[in-house]
């Protein structure tokens, strides 16, 4: 009996706290500290969500921000997405004055409904509801209140209060409820408490609570932001979505449920089955199988994004594919997959987050943290990895896009974790070779030979395989950072039979007034075509560590001709830095005729800490004075 | 600026070609021999995809209440030639709603042809696979991508789409993004009761132009409401005449301009099109005029209910807000910079190219923020309650193409400001973009012309951008200094606009910040100090920003010094070896550095560069660069770089790129010195 009102009461106090929001959001009231730094401030922000039972949850939240200056107001645009498998309910809202007065409350008819197609698909199920008061008398406090209904469990909410920089919190809040036996998963950065838990005859509770976080500011090379601000990644257990179901506790059961989404749907049309055989049945060697079957797939198909429904997580079947020609990365992997079965080679289809930039995937946390799909072929030495939306990648080689991070390959045993290859200092080679002329007015022209190796070739592949040969020229005659210049000639040759691949690439380069002339003088600088132009702003009060993840190595091998009668005047000299952060050497040498310039720039990858900002600040500006270092050549008497 | 105007009010008798020519093409009969790329002057190693027909045709049919609708019909086919051609598979068709009416797609078809050994195979679009979208309030769009393609497929497409909004019947691109067209082909069947007047963009001629009369019957119903006492409906088959024009380009190569093309106003100025806007409507007894004339347009445009009725009314539910808003001040001219200042803060703009008002002005008073129209006319409405002049100015802007001057085409009007006429005079205003000042307007709005939507004065108003005063003024002066060696003063003055960019960077960051925009150099100290920046509250004039900077002391025999202090010279801007289409600068390039220094104590000057001056065509701009050393061991340096106009033709960029080429070379010239022995 005590213990029930216990319990009553406190979910009462909770529901009152829910309206404690109607106090008083008088900007007056918000201490100084967080003020500091911050363009919003969250005053206070309440989430519950319920998993109701292995399909269905519902979520409410509820949050006022104070809007400091026209630099918030993007933060006071609402936007919630919905679609056939999540609902939303109700928005509400209300916009108050500085002093923490009612202006007005939302109106249904204010709301818009907008696509939520995304630029890269042709259409998604997905739709946005959007708001905004358009209220521009600073300061002044919105405030959202919003209940959402899903119709799956796949996807928990994350508590991160601190979401931007520049955004403090007096006090944010999340519960989550939950049936008796369900086991919650949960895992916390930067924040230590243990949640509070309480029960209720058939629920559990699991209240998290933070309050007074000063606003904090984005930094250059900074580890990911769920590495600096409190964070709560939540992780359902068994789960289900449109009939199919699921556990996630474990990478491995949630291959099991992804592997229950794609079975059955690898049947081949009886043409294409003969077709396998046909190109595979001769070869001998498990690697060309694969390589000549990879063509097939280039060949044959194109990239076409449609996500509807469970189609968003689902692959459309092989017979789809090879009927239509086309698919998402998804459907297109499923449909590799089925060319390899056929020809019996096992692959596994594999879910990674891609993207040059992207934040890297928690990894003891099973969840759904993936944004793309790539095929793995585990052979009896090593494994050929698959970019299945790409119509020109040479097979096995997966670029900035996916390489070096973790991915989850999946086959009937359920998930496993794995790490993609890495590309680094040996591999991301960029080495060049420039012959030339200057002339007595400064005229320069050249022959520029470069090999570009493994990451450094990702940018010009994409240029060569997407853009036509006029269009290449364009980008040639606009992208190089060169004054007055001229590209007379190009040409490329992919190496894809190497591993990774080699890009060479020859250009006909002119550039007029490249050299200053100076009545007497002329002043050169060698480094024609690599000069590096990062230079980081002071920052004495560097709260967080550097991460610098891209490892690469430059040579570049300068010759040019003099016109006859000069003489050196002055000669840049020979140059050595070596830090923790990478090494620069360059020499440069006058002969009778030539200028001889020899530049190696090698960048490391690594973790450091703040306090040795300073030291690469300083790294980089000395970098960015020596490509710039010039030969002074005077006329001979 | 190429655009034609053609009425034809009358029906004329024009080139008569022996033949119909039709397209080249038998839609639905696809062959071996399709598969071959035809030889074309447009086709070269660039080329990824080629459309072979785009065949268009727009007719009327009888609606169902008492008038026309129009019904629109195209196919096309296309060769993709490789894969970066397979975007030309993917189609999207906009359709417009209002609350009343729709548009309708329908028929849509569309397959692709695969050649392979011999055998011919298709593959066809199935109906479920045409998609929506709800692109905004007014418009959905269709899109569909055509099934299984590959390098050399062949695609080909039709649809049809029914529409009651005839003012506009659709317009024809000749012209393609990315590939060629060989066979551009429309048609228009439009019944003696409606007149089209229709605008032409782009450079190429047309293969095939004549307009001949024919005869149709039309079929039309009225169907009465149920208020009415008559239930029932009329049906009425009309025989009329008909005016039939038909355009074809043949070989039209692809437009080809990337989004990032920079130094102009839009692709769309360039391309082959051409539009029609509804000019006569004649209902069997009389013809009435539909908007052909600016007064027509403007008496319109007063009558309307969504622009010139709301402003011309009384409004008093403003009265209370501008009590508060002008308080005590009496004077005219600072009521309305108060009025002005309101509006332009306390509102936001959600869309910049729509002229007129969507909802009503109470709605954007309450609502706070509207498109430009919206809030431009409630700026005008509330001018007005205050018994100040002012008016509606009706123009197009820049980015949404050129608009005909002496035809009111609307369509290319989408934008309207506020002039208003205070002691004898005129100030144009804009409230709708944020940091201009009273007085300014955005450099979007410099697009030739607007015109005054007032009944007894439609006044053109002049919006050229070559008239726009924007000049950036650098001063340095260097001294010798008994304590630091060398201490200078940096002062630069930007233009108006480029002045609000760095106000807006300024708001987004902080003055702090923004100061580190200028790099002390290796050879200075890195101190800056006294940093100050004028009139940045002053929105309606450029800001001044100043401060003092250091060398530090030179120890070499000879140290090469470059006048144009902390990274000031020139970058060429035109960086593109060639380019196709016209330059157009926003406004007229104009900078000018002034450098007053010492020479250094315990040096001498050894080498100076020497002074020039050069013309750009004549009259049309020049860079100057004036240098000397008095006796007195100043040195001067004056360098001004000044282009009269803003639009250059691409057989001008060459002359343009050198001209830059020569002023680059010669701003980093250096002076040299030489240690004193």
């Amino acid at each position: 009996m005590i213990k029930n009102l216990i319990i009553f009461l406190f979910f009462s106090v909770s529901i009152m706290r829910l309206y404690a929001g109607n106090g008083d959001y008088a900007v007056s009231n918000i201490p100084a500290a967080l003020l500091k730094n911050a363009n919003v401030v969250k005053r206070m922000e309440e989430i519950k969500f319920e998993i109701v039972d292995i399909g269905k949850a519902k979520e409410y939240y509820k949050y006022a921000i104070t809007i400091l200056n026209e630099n918030g107001d993007k933060a006071a645009k609402f936007y919630e997405s919905y679609d056939k498998l999540r609902s939303i309910e109700s928005i509400d809202a209300v916009l108050y004055d500085g002093n923490g007065k009612k202006i007005k409350s939302l109106k249904k008819s204010d709301i818009e409904d907008l696509s939520g197609t995304s630029q890269e698909s042709l259409i998604e199920s997905e739709r946005i509801k959007f708001h905004d008061f358009y209220y521009k008398v600073y300061p002044y406090t919105v405030e959202y209140e919003v209940a959402i209904k899903f119709n799956y469990t796949m996807f928990f909410p994350i508590w991160e209060p601190q979401d931007k920089e520049h955004l403090s919190v007096e006090e944010s809040k999340m519960t989550v409820i939950c049936p008796q036996d369900y086991k919650l998963r949960y895992k916390a950065f930067n924040f230590s408490k243990q949640p509070l838990e309480a029960s209720q005859k058939s629920a559990l509770s699991y209240t998290w609570e933070i309050a007074n976080l000063p606003a904090i500011e984005s930094e250059y090379a900074s580890p990911d932001w769920y590495e600096l601000v409190p964070t709560v990644m939540l992780g359902p257990n068994e789960f289900q979505v449109e009939g199919y179901k699921g556990t996630m506790d474990t990478w491995k059961d949630f291959g099991k449920f992804i592997y229950s989404l794609k079975v059955g749907r690898d049947e081949l049309p009886d043409d294409i089955k003969q077709k396998v055989h046909q190109m595979t049945d001769g070869l001998s060697d498990q690697k060309q199988k694969v390589s000549r079957l990879y063509e097939f797939l280039q060949q044959n198909t194109r990239y076409v994004s449609v996500q509807l429904g469970i189609g968003g997580w689902q692959p459309f079947d092989a017979k789809y594919v090879a009927s239509k020609k086309y698919g998402d990365c998804k459907a297109l992997t499923n449909y590799m997959y089925s060319l390899l079965k056929e020809a019996g080679i096992k692959s596994c289809y594999t879910l990674i987050r891609a993207g040059q930039n992207a934040s890297s995937i928690v990894s003891d946390f099973p969840s759904q943290q993936f944004n793309h799909v790539i095929l793995c072929v585990p052979l009896s030495k090593d494994s050929i990895w698959l970019e299945c939306t790409s119509q020109s990648l040479p097979a096995g080689y997966l670029s900035g896009f996916t390489a070096n991070r973790y991915a989850l390959m999946i086959d009937e045993s359920g998930g496993t974790l794995v790490r993609t290859p890495k590309y680094g200092l040996k591999e991301n080679l960029q080495e060049r070779k420039i012959v030339g002329a200057i002339n007595d007015e400064g005229d320069l022209s050249s022959t520029v030979k470069t090999k570009y190796k493994a990451i450094q070739q990702d940018e010009l592949e994409s240029m060569i395989n997407y853009l036509s040969k006029d269009k290449i020229m364009e980008q040639l005659k606009k992208e190089i950072d060169l004054p007055t210049y001229d590209v007379v000639k190009f040409d490329y040759k992919e190496e894809k039979d190497v591993s990774p691949p080699v890009i060479d690439e020859t250009l006909e380069l002119t550039a007029s007034n490249y050299a200053q002339v100076s009545g007497r003088r002329l002043f050169v600088n060698p480094n024609i075509l690599n000069k590096t132009y990062r230079k980081l702003k002071e920052d004495p009060d560097r709260k967080y560590g550097i991460e610098l993840t891209l490892e690469y190595r430059d040579i570049d091998t300068v010759e040019l001709n003099i016109p006859s009668g000069y003489k050196a005047e002055s000669i840049p000299p020979d140059i050595k830095y070596e830090t923790k952060f990478g090494k620069y050497t360059s020499t440069t040498k006058v002969t009778d005729d030539k200028i001889i310039y020899v530049r190696q720039n090698e960048k490391y990858s690594g973790n450091f800490p703040a306090s040795d900002y300073p030291e690469l600040a300083k790294y980089y500006e000395q970098l960015y004075k020596a490509d710039r270092s010039k030969v002074v050549l005077v006329k001979k008497e | 600026m190429k655009w034609l105007l053609v009425s034809f009010l009358v029906a004329f008798f024009g080139k008569q070609c022996l033949a119909q020519e039709k397209p080249p093409v038998q839609f639905g009969k696809i062959s071996k021999k399709d598969f071959e790329l035809p030889p074309s002057p447009v086709i070269d190693s660039n080329t990824n995809g080629v459309v072979i027909a785009d065949v268009g045709n727009t007719e009327f049919v009888g609606s169902n209440d008492g008038w026309f609708r129009y019904v629109y019909k195209r196919k096309t086919r296309i060769l993709v030639l490789n894969k970066k051609g397979f975007d030309l598979a993917n189609i999207q068709v906009f359709l417009y709603i209002n609350s009343e009416k729709k548009e309708s797609l329908e028929d849509v078809k569309a397959s692709s042809y695969t050649l392979e050994s011999g055998k011919i195979t298709e593959t066809s679009l199935n109906k479920n696979e045409v998609y929506e979208d709800r692109h905004d309030k007014n418009h959905i769009v269709k899109k569909f991508t055509v099934p299984g393609i590959r390098e050399g497929s062949l695609i080909e497409y039709s649809y049809t789409v029914k529409s009651d909004f005839y003012f506009n019947i659709p317009e024809w691109e000749f012209q393609y993004n990315t590939a060629p067209c060989l066979w551009s082909d429309y048609q228009v069947k439009i019944p003696l009761m409606m007149n089209y007047v229709s605008t032409r963009h782009g450079y190429d001629n047309y293969y095939i132009h004549n307009t001949n009369t024919g005869r149709a019957t039309y079929h039309v119903t009225n169907t009465y409401d149920n208020k009415s006492l008559v239930q029932g409906h009329d049906d009425l088959s009309v025989a009329v005449n008909t005016i039939e024009s038909r355009w074809v380009m043949k070989d039209v190569p692809a437009l080809n301009i990337s989004e990032s093309e920079k130094y102009i106003t839009t692709p769309e100025n360039y391309r082959d099109k051409i539009e029609f806007q509804l000019s006569q409507v004649y209902n069997g007894d009389e013809a009435k005029n539909v908007m052909t004339t600016w007064t027509q347009a403007t008496d319109e445009l007063l009558k309307s209910e969504d622009f010139g009725q709301p402003i011309s009314q009384e409004n008093p539910w403003l009265d209370g807000e501008l009590k508060k808003i002008v308080g005590n001040e009496t004077d005219p001219l600072q009521q309305a910079r108060k009025i002005y200042y309101f509006v332009a803060s306390q509102y936001t703009c959600n869309n910049h190219s729509i002229s007129g008002i969507r909802t009503s002005l109470k709605e954007v008073y309450k609502k706070r923020e509207g498109c430009v129209g919206e809030i431009n006319l409630l700026l005008i409405a509330m001018l007005r309650v205050q018994g100040i002049q002012a008016d509606p100015v009706l123009l197009g802007t820049r980015d949404h193409g050129y608009a005909p001057l002496d035809y009111p085409v609307m369509k290319k009007y989408n934008y309207t400001i506020c002039r208003t006429r205070i002691d004898g005079k005129d100030y144009l205003l804009d409230a709708s973009v944020p940091i201009m000042g009273f007085g300014k307007l955005p450099l979007n709005c410099y697009n030739g012309f607007g015109r005054t939507i007032n009944a007894r004065d439609t006044s053109i108003i002049n919006l050229n951008a070559d008239d726009i005063k924007e000049q950036e003024k650098t001063t340095v002066l260097l001294i010798n200094d008994a304590k630091e060696f060398l201490s200078g003063r940096f002062e630069v003055t930007p233009g108006y606009y480029e002045s609000r960019d760095w106000r807006a960077q300024i708001n987004k960051s902080s003055q702090k910040e923004f100061f580190k925009n200028f790099h002390p150099g290796e050879e200075m100290s890195p101190l800056v100090e006294n940093q100050e920046i004028d009139s940045l509250e002053n929105l309606e004039q450029p800001i001044k920003v100043q401060f003092d900077f250091n060398y530090k002391p030179w120890t070499s025999e000879i140290v090469y010094f470059s006048p144009m202090v902390l990274e000031t010279s020139e970058q060429n801007p035109f960086v593109a070896v060639q380019r196709k289409y016209p330059v157009e600068l926003s406004y007229p390039y104009d900078k000018l550095y002034v450098l007053n220094m010492e020479v250094p104590a315990g040096y001498t000057v050894d080498e100076l560069p020497k002074s020039v001056k050069v013309l750009f065509n004549q009259n049309q701009g020049f860079f100057e660069y004036i240098i000397e050393k008095d006796n007195n061991n100043n040195i001067q340096l004056r360098t001004h770089v000044f282009l009269h106009r803003t639009r250059y033709e691409p057989s001008e960029y060459n002359a343009l790129r050198e001209f830059f080429g020569y002023v680059t070379k010669k701003q980093s010239e250096q002076i040299v010195f030489k240690k004193k022995k």
